[in-house]
C-alpha cells in the first residue's frame, strides 16, 4: 500500500529525467541539425520576409563576383559597416593585415573586402611562386610556404576560377527571421553552413551588418 | 667460390641494402585502394577508428591516406606538424583528426609526401581536399575522387569530378557541391 506513492514519484522522475535530459541534448544541437520541416517556405514567407530572403541571396551573388574578379566594389551593395555590429578579434585580425589598421568604425563589410583582398594577395604572390617552382621542375617547399605566410601573416590559398553551378540558389535554407525595429536576424544554410545574420534597414533596401558562423557542412 | 671475407661483406651488403630497397619498392600511393576505402566507409564509420570525433571529417581523410599507405610518422608530441599516425583513439597525433594540424603537416611535407596544387584538374583520387570560410579557420577536410558518375547531389546521375567525406557524409558528390562562392581550397596531391 505504502509502495504505491514511491512507485508513482519513481515514475515521474524517470519520466522527467527522459524528457529533460532529451531536451538539454536537443538544445546543444538544435542549431546545427535543423530539421526541413523547419524551413520557412518562400511562398509562406510574408512581404518582408521574402525581401531579406531575396537580400541575402543577392548578397552571394555579390560573393560570386567577388570571387570571381577580386573586385570588391559591388559588395557595398550587399554588406554595410554598422557600428552596432562590433567585430571579433580574429576578423578584426583580418582587417589589420588587409589594410595594415582596423579602426573602431570597420564592420562586416569592411571585414568582407578585407578577405578578399587578402585573398588576392595571397592568390598572386602564391601563383608566382608556384610558376617559378614549376619552371624550375620542382614543386613550392616547406620553405616557400614560410616565407609566403611570414610575409602575408595568413596561409594563402589559390584563387577559385569555376562559376559556381547554376543551382546554387536552390540550396538556400530560410529557417527564422525576426525583426527589431531596423534589424532583422536570419537563421539560414547556404548549403555549406548555417548562418545567423543581422541584416539593418537603410533607404535602399536591407544590408547584412554581421554574420555569424554556426555551424559546416558542405 | 668465394672466400669467407667476401661472403661476410657480400652479407653485410645485402643486409644494409634491404631496408633502402624495401623502402623504395614501398613507395607509391595506392590510389586504388584509398578510392576503395573511401567508397566503403563514406557512410559508415570504420569502429577501428571511430573515437568519438564531433567532426570525423579530418579522421576520414587521414583513414583514406592510410589506406592508400601513406607510410605514418610517429613521434613523441602529438601536436609536431611533422608527425601524422594513428595507432589507438589514445594514442593518435593530432594531424590525424584536426584539420589545421593536417594542413600544418602537408605544409611541411611539400614538396615530399604532398604537393600543393592551384586546382582540381591537377588532383587524382585520395587526395585531400582542405576548405575555409570567412570567419573560420581551415576547418574541414574531404577526399578527392577523380571523375566518375556522381551518387547524390546536385550532378547526381552526371559525369564529373568527385569528392567524398565524413562530418555530413557524402558520397561520390560533385567536388564542388554545397562550397558557397566566398570558400577558399588548399589542395594537396599525395605525391608519395
Amino acid at each position: 500500500m505504502k509502495r504505491k506513492p514511491f512507485l508513482v514519484i519513481g515514475l515521474a522522475m524517470i519520466g522527467a529525467l527522459l524528457v529533460l535530459g532529451f531536451e538539454a541534448k536537443s538544445a546543444l544541437h538544435s542549431e546545427a541539425h535543423i530539421p526541413s520541416v523547419l524551413e520557412i517556405k518562400v511562398s509562406d514567407m510574408s512581404q518582408e520576409e521574402r525581401t531579406i530572403a531575396s537580400a541575402i541571396i543577392e548578397a552571394y551573388r555579390q560573393l560570386e563576383y567577388a570571387t570571381l574578379t577580386f573586385d570588391t566594389s559591388k559588395l557595398s551593395t550587399a554588406f554595410v559597416d554598422d557600428l552596432r555590429f562590433h567585430l571579433p578579434d580574429e576578423l578584426r585580425r583580418e582587417v589589420e593585415i588587409a589594410f595594415n589598421n582596423a579602426p573602431d568604425k570597420v564592420g562586416y563589410l569592411t571585414y568582407m573586402e578585407a578577405w578578399y583582398n587578402n585573398w588576392e594577395r595571397g592568390a598572386n604572390l602564391l601563383e608566382e611562386t608556384w610558376e617559378k617552382a614549376q619552371k624550375e621542375g620542382k614543386e613550392i617547399g616547406l620553405d616557400d610556404l614560410k616565407l609566403l605566410e611570414e610575409e602575408l601573416g595568413f596561409i594563402p590559398a589559390f584563387r577559385r576560377t569555376d562559376p559556381m553551378p547554376p543551382e546554387w540558389e536552390d540550396w538556400f535554407r530560410f529557417y527564422n527571421i525576426d525583426f527589431h525595429e531596423d534589424v532583422a536576424v536570419c537563421l539560414y544554410d547556404d548549403g555549406g553552413r548555417l548562418w545567423r545574420a543581422f541584416l539593418v534597414k537603410k533607404a535602399e533596401g536591407w544590408y547584412i551588418a554581421n554574420r555569424i558562423l554556426l555551424e559546416i557542412h558542405y | 667460390m668465394l672466400t669467407k671475407p667476401l661472403k661476410v661483406l657480400l652479407a653485410c651488403v645485402v643486409l644494409l641494402t634491404l631496408p633502402v630497397v624495401s623502402v623504395v619498392a614501398n613507395r607509391g600511393y595506392n590510389r586504388g585502394a584509398a578510392r576503395n576505402y573511401a567508397d566503403t566507409w563514406c557512410k559508415g564509420r570504420n569502429p577501428t577508428y571511430n573515437c568519438g570525433y564531433s567532426n570525423d571529417c579530418q579522421n576520414f581523410l587521414s583513414q583514406v591516406l592510410n589506406a592508400g599507405a601513406l607510410p605514418q610518422l610517429k613521434c613523441a608530441d602529438k601536436w609536431n606538424n611533422s608527425c601524422w599516425w594513428f595507432t589507438s583513439c589514445s594514442d593518435v597525433s593530432g594531424s590525424w583528426y584536426n584539420v589545421p594540424t593536417f594542413n600544418a603537416h602537408a605544409q611541411y611535407w611539400n614538396g615530399v609526401r604532398f604537393a600543393m596544387q592551384s586546382s582540381f584538374y591537377y588532383l587524382g583520387a585520395g587526395d585531400p581536399i582542405l576548405s575555409r570560410s570567412p570567419g573560420g579557420s581551415w576547418n574541414h577536410a574531404a577526399v578527392y575522387m577523380g571523375e566518375g558518375m556522381a551518387q547524390e547531389g546536385t550532378k547526381a546521375g552526371q559525369y564529373c569530378q568527385l569528392r567524398s567525406q565524413h562530418t555530413t557524409d557524402r558520397c561520390r558528390v560533385w567536388v564542388l557541391d554545397y562550397y558557397p562562392p566566398d570558400t577558399q581550397f588548399q589542395l594537396w596531391k599525395v605525391i608519395w
